[in-house]
């Protein structure tokens, strides 16, 4: 049986470790912002609301940095957190959006792993780097035509990651450019970029490995050095990995359901996913 | 969630015919089984678009007199000047266009258009200019039809307050919509030299109003 004053110290104990935890929720993140007004906060949360918005039509990360310093420049950089918390609840009320944080870039990697393993000795935990994520779940989504002016590149993608994903999660530069010839497409064609303008395959997957859609990795083997694509940051939160299988099944398979599952097995084999290895 | 899913859509495409999006209203609300009172639904959307400063607003496309619901900021923070897509030369080269048509009376040609590049700062090449301009239209800023550009729907929905205080002398409101006028696609009343949309005028005629909306005298 404890005696009271043992109790307090437990208490305290608790307490202390909780102000050093980074994540937690709820009252650390609002004490931070100590000194700052009410109204300054606010302010602070409609911006980023807005901010997040803005960077998501430009197919932008929102960045943390580029906030605290340029928008709301008077405020401290330790009550991001608690603008971060607010301002994702109005997002989530009434938009349905989320600003979910993108998982910080893997060091370059050993040819031989695959991206799902995680790195270990990891540098930073954060990458204080988000992108919007819908969170309204799929079956109650309007199935709407309008995906804006940036449609050709996000059908492009979705095919460019189903390639990776068969190929191992991981595709060398050239066997994917290759893929490209294969349906006429080279490094000088014009495809469409957005409603009124087109690039070249090269640029698109430049452009992709910019918005955090694609990682271009240099490997190199004992003969020469290569370059090989897989899944980014942004594409791991948009397009969850158990939903890969699923679509190309949806694309290439028939009404029969025993030739579905197999091939959904076969697809999630190619890709190192096997459950039971 | 049915306001949730409808502004999903519109953020991705903010510009929407309003016969459009009145559909999706209508679909939303019977999929979500609530009453299919699409002005309590705006009235309701815009209550949340308010603590950030945007709006859902009706206007007309002066060009064809459609009438479209726009998804618009109302705040020319600097939130809305660091994120838009265009750079600061391509903002500069649009607000040296507008104010070219608007004194032109709506209207310029292409190539008095293109031209406007070399007195951009920072200055932009013809090549960059007519992406810009494809863009523009595109995002339906401005309009094109037979080589000459006039404004287009976004820009009465986004800049209204922005060309009234502009261009006070040249900025009229429409009599029958209230609208802004700002194509040639107007008309003028004999008596009291207020504009009318033609299209608005049209609609008048179809419905045997023979008389000015503001003055009362006979057209």
């Amino acid at each position: 049986m404890e005696t009271v004053q043992e109790q307090n110290e437990d208490e305290e104990e608790a307490e202390f470790e909780a102000t050093q935890a980074h994540q937690v929720p709820g009252t650390v993140s609002e004490k931070a912002l100590g000194s700052v007004t009410e109204e300054d906060t606010q302010r602070a949360v409609k911006m980023l609301v807005r901010y997040a918005l803005f960077c998501e039509h430009r197919r932008q990360p929102i960045r943390r940095d580029d906030f605290m310093k340029k928008i709301v420049k008077e405020l401290p950089t330790r009550a991001f957190p608690a603008i971060l918390k607010r301002a994702n609840n109005i997002l989530r009320s009434t938009f349905g959006f989320e600003m979910a944080e993108l998982p910080v870039r893997p060091p370059r990697a050993n040819s031989k792993r695959p991206s799902s393993v995680p790195t270990d000795g990891g540098r930073e935990k954060n990458s204080n780097s988000f992108i919007l994520r819908n969170v309204i779940p799929e079956e109650e989504r309007v199935d709407d035509a309008s995906l804006g002016h940036d449609a050709p590149r996000l059908v492009l993608i979705t095919v460019i990651l189903s390639l990776i994903y068969v190929s191992g999660k991981t595709i060398q530069e050239e066997v994917l450019l290759n893929y490209f010839s294969k349906m006429g497409i080279n490094r000088t064609t014009g495809i469409p970029k957005s409603q009124v303008q087109d690039h070249t395959i090269v640029d698109a997957l430049q452009g992709y490995v910019k918005d955090g859609y694609l990682d271009r990795i240099k490997v190199s083997t004992s003969e020469r050095d290569v370059h090989e694509y897989r899944w980014g940051p942004r594409a791991k939160i948009e397009f969850p990995q158990e939903n890969v299988s699923g679509f190309i099944v949806d694309v290439h398979g028939n009404e029969d359901e025993n030739m579905n599952k197999r091939m959904k097995r076969d697809i999630e084999h190619l890709a190192g996913e096997d459950p039971e290895l | 969630m049915a306001e949730r899913l409808f502004l999903q859509s519109l953020i991705s495409n903010p510009v929407r015919k309003e016969v459009e999006v009145n559909a999706l209203c209508l679909g939303l609300l019977e999929r979500n089984n609530l009453p299919t009172e699409i002005e309590q639904f705006f009235g309701r959307v815009n209550e949340q678009l308010e603590q950030v400063d945007m709006k859902l607003v009706r206007t007309i496309d002066p060009n064809t007199g459609e009438y479209y619901v726009v998804l618009v900021n109302l705040n020319g923070d600097e939130v809305a000047q660091l994120a838009t897509q265009f750079s600061p030369a391509e903002i500069s080269f649009f607000k040296l266009l507008v104010e070219e048509i608007v004194g032109n009376d709506f209207q310029i040609s292409s190539i008095s258009a293109l031209q406007l590049c070399s007195s951009t700062k920072p200055s932009l090449s013809k090549k960059d200019a007519e992406a810009v301009l494809d863009r523009l239209v595109a995002d339906r800023w401005i309009h094109e039809s037979e080589g000459y550009y006039s404004l287009c729907v976004r820009t009465v929905a986004e800049l209204q307050q922005y060309l009234r205080e502009q261009y006070p002398d040249v900025m009229e409101d429409c009599s029958v919509c209230h609208n802004l006028v700002v194509s040639r696609q107007y008309s003028k009343c004999g008596s009291c030299s207020v504009k009318i949309h033609e299209l608005c005028h049209a609609k008048l005629i179809h419905r045997r109003v023979k008389r000015c909306p503001s003055c009362k005298k006979e057209w």
